[in-house]
């Protein structure tokens, strides 16, 4: 991958990957390494995809991989403190306190409920594309996507920042 | 009609997600601490050289595991043969003692396990 090349699609592509880990994994500097890594396993995969599209989707699978690996090597998988998810000091302070409600009730569900949820809705992949990011079935996605979007739902209703909470 | 207002709910949920998850999403980007791409490349480059050192010294280095091995197992059936003095005076030894024979004949059957662990573990890390 030539030089400029892979400048321009780290600039376009590394702050949505770090936001995936750091809301995935609760912890920022897990994830500042774990972004440095997956382009570092990238570059040295010598991968040549037809799309950048694809490249980016490849990349969301690596780390996706290492954040799995580190999981299975760390004996601890309690969460991170609410407060590692702190966000813009410039963000308005309605704004600032709805991204902590978000940061705080995802949280509340299951590291790979988060998962499946940022990467349906925040980058917008297909069941097939999130499946074969997480090594899960498509059917499997489908479903599982379905009860934690229930469960973040639920969450959002009971803070009173679901539709009734006049959101 | 409850099946309509459960699906317009659900639509609206979906809506709701959908909405804070990219707020979060966006207010996280910006705060994003990013290292420099430059320097990514640099140590891309460092491991490939790395790693193709690794790969030139890897036959050096199973070669000499198996030749330790080699030299190990001609010792040990060197020493069972008895052609040394050594192992001469070993087996004068074992005849005054007739039941240390098996002890180190399990002894000597350990150490070339451990030799054939070693080497594999060797081989392997390699």
């Amino acid at each position: 991958m030539a030089e400029a090349a892979f400048c321009d699609f780290h600039a376009r592509t590394a702050p949505s990957l770090w936001a995936y880990l750091v809301h995935a994994s609760g912890d920022r500097a897990l994830a500042d390494d774990l972004v440095q890594e997956s382009f570092l396993r990238l570059l040295q995969s010598g991968f040549n995809p037809e799309s950048e599209e694809h490249r980016r989707r490849y990349l969301f699978r690596i780390a996706s991989n290492l954040l799995t690996d580190h999981r299975r090597r760390s004996w601890r998988t309690a969460a991170a403190p609410v407060d590692e998810l702190v966000m813009p000091v410039a963000a308005a302070a309605e704004g600032l306190a709805q991204d902590r409600d978000v940061g705080r009730l995802l949280r509340e569900l299951p590291e790979k409920e988060r998962r499946l949820l940022w990467l349906a809705h925040v980058e917008e992949m297909e069941h097939k594309e999130i499946a074969g990011i997480l090594g899960l079935r498509s059917g499997s996605v489908r479903v599982l996507l379905f009860r934690a979007r229930q469960k973040l739902g639920a969450l959002l209703r009971r803070s009173g920042l679901g539709p009734e909470g006049g959101v | 009609m409850t099946r309509n207002m459960e699906h317009s709910e659900g639509r609206l949920d979906l809506a709701v997600i959908d909405r804070y998850l990219k707020e979060a999403a966006a207010a996280t980007r910006a705060e994003a601490r990013l290292a420099d791409p430059h320097q990514l490349l640099w140590r891309a480059e460092l491991r490939a050289r790395s790693r193709a050192a690794e790969r030139a010294v890897r036959p050096i280095t199973v070669f000499r595991n198996l030749a330790l091995g080699a030299s190990a197992a001609t010792g040990a059936l060197l020493l069972a043969s008895g052609d040394l003095p050594v192992a001469a005076a070993l087996r004068r030894f074992l005849e005054l003692a007739p039941g240390l024979g098996a002890s180190l004949g399990i002894s000597v059957i350990s150490a070339a396990a451990l030799a054939a662990l070693w080497l594999y573990s060797s081989w392997a890390e390699g």
